[in-house]
């Protein structure tokens, strides 16, 4: 006999097997019935809440600004200095030529700037005697 | 709240209404404790509703069965990761009193209930038992064509097999439980 060639006897049984188990449902005690229906109530209250769905929905686009209010947040907090380039430098350096005071100074101590562009070590000993 | 919010959720509330007390009998025979039985009974429904609840309703039963059966076994897998811990824990010496049903406890209630109901019971007894002894596939094919009546393609979906494979197991399970059982159960 196949799976398909189910006898009467099968069926008889599947009968008996079903009256069975209908009669053990139907003998759940009132607890057991409250808390099934408890249950439903949370079931169908989930069921009824929707608009608790849209949050997830809009999770990618609140990562999104987030995202982009840290970037706006680090762009603004780091140094200016470090967005300068090689124009800057040379604005500074033109700026540095062109002050007289920078000038007067290098005419009043002379070896004392030699001896700084040297790159002598600060504890080298050879710094010449403070003029100021 | 529309009309057809509310049409949909007494349509629902009716539709768990009609299954929720043959899911606790076929989750208790699984798992064998009536309070684990309803948890999950509890979680199989809130997820069917929270997320299948637009769905055509002659598609919940498969579903809300295939969560269910997914349920169980989430709940089987943990007991036994559990059991080898515990296994471990105490030196190879598992609780096996957490496994085996207090045969009292498991009874269907009797209250007041006639010879006929004790009768009854007892048949509910020696059935689960046979059920507990045959293979898993066997039993869940048996239990959801028999005991919930979906047809074998809904049974199929809910066990995520064959529609053929289905009518094989549950050709078995009826054959082996009747053999077990013997012609003059109950």
């Amino acid at each position: 006999m196949s799976a398909g060639e189910r006898n009467d006897a099968d069926q008889a049984f599947e009968a008996k097997a079903t009256a069975v188990f209908e009669s053990s449902v139907s003998g759940l005690d009132g607890a057991t019935r409250s808390r099934l229906n408890q249950a439903r109530q949370r079931a169908l209250q989930s069921a009824a809440r929707p608009a608790l769905r849209w949050p997830r929905m809009l999770l990618p686009a609140g990562a999104m600004a987030t995202v982009a209010a840290l970037g706006f947040a680090v762009f603004l907090a780091v140094p200016l200095a470090s967005h300068r380039g090689p124009d800057a430098a040379a604005v500074e350096d033109a700026e540095i030529l062109t002050a007289s005071e920078g000038l007067d100074l290098y005419a009043e101590d002379p070896e004392f700037f030699e001896w700084a562009g040297s790159g002598a070590p600060a504890d080298a000993g050879s710094a010449p005697a403070d003029h100021g | 709240m529309t009309e057809g919010v509310l049409d949909q959720s007494r349509e629902l509330d009716r539709f768990l209404a009609d299954v929720e007390r043959r899911a606790l009998r076929i989750a208790e025979i699984a798992v064998r404790d009536r309070d684990d039985a309803l948890d999950i009974v509890q979680d199989a429904m809130i997820q069917l509703a929270s997320r299948y609840a637009g769905r055509p309703a002659d598609e919940w039963r498969a579903l809300f069965y295939r969560i269910l059966r997914n349920r169980i076994f989430d709940w089987q897998r943990r007991r036994k990761v559990r059991g080898r811990v515990i296994a471990w824990w105490t030196g190879g010496v598992a609780d096996e009193g957490d496994e085996a049903p207090d045969p009292i406890e498991a009874a269907p209630s009797l209250a007041g209930g006639p010879d006929a109901r004790l009768e009854s019971a007892e048949a509910m007894q020696q059935l689960e038992a046979a059920l507990g002894r045959l293979p898993a596939r066997q039993a869940e094919a048996f239990m959801l064509r028999s005991f919930e009546g979906l047809d074998v393609a809904e049974t199929a979906l809910a066990m995520g097999c064959s529609e053929g494979s289905v009518k094989t197991h549950h050709f078995r399970a009826t054959q082996a439980l009747r053999a077990e059982l013997g012609e003059h159960w109950p």
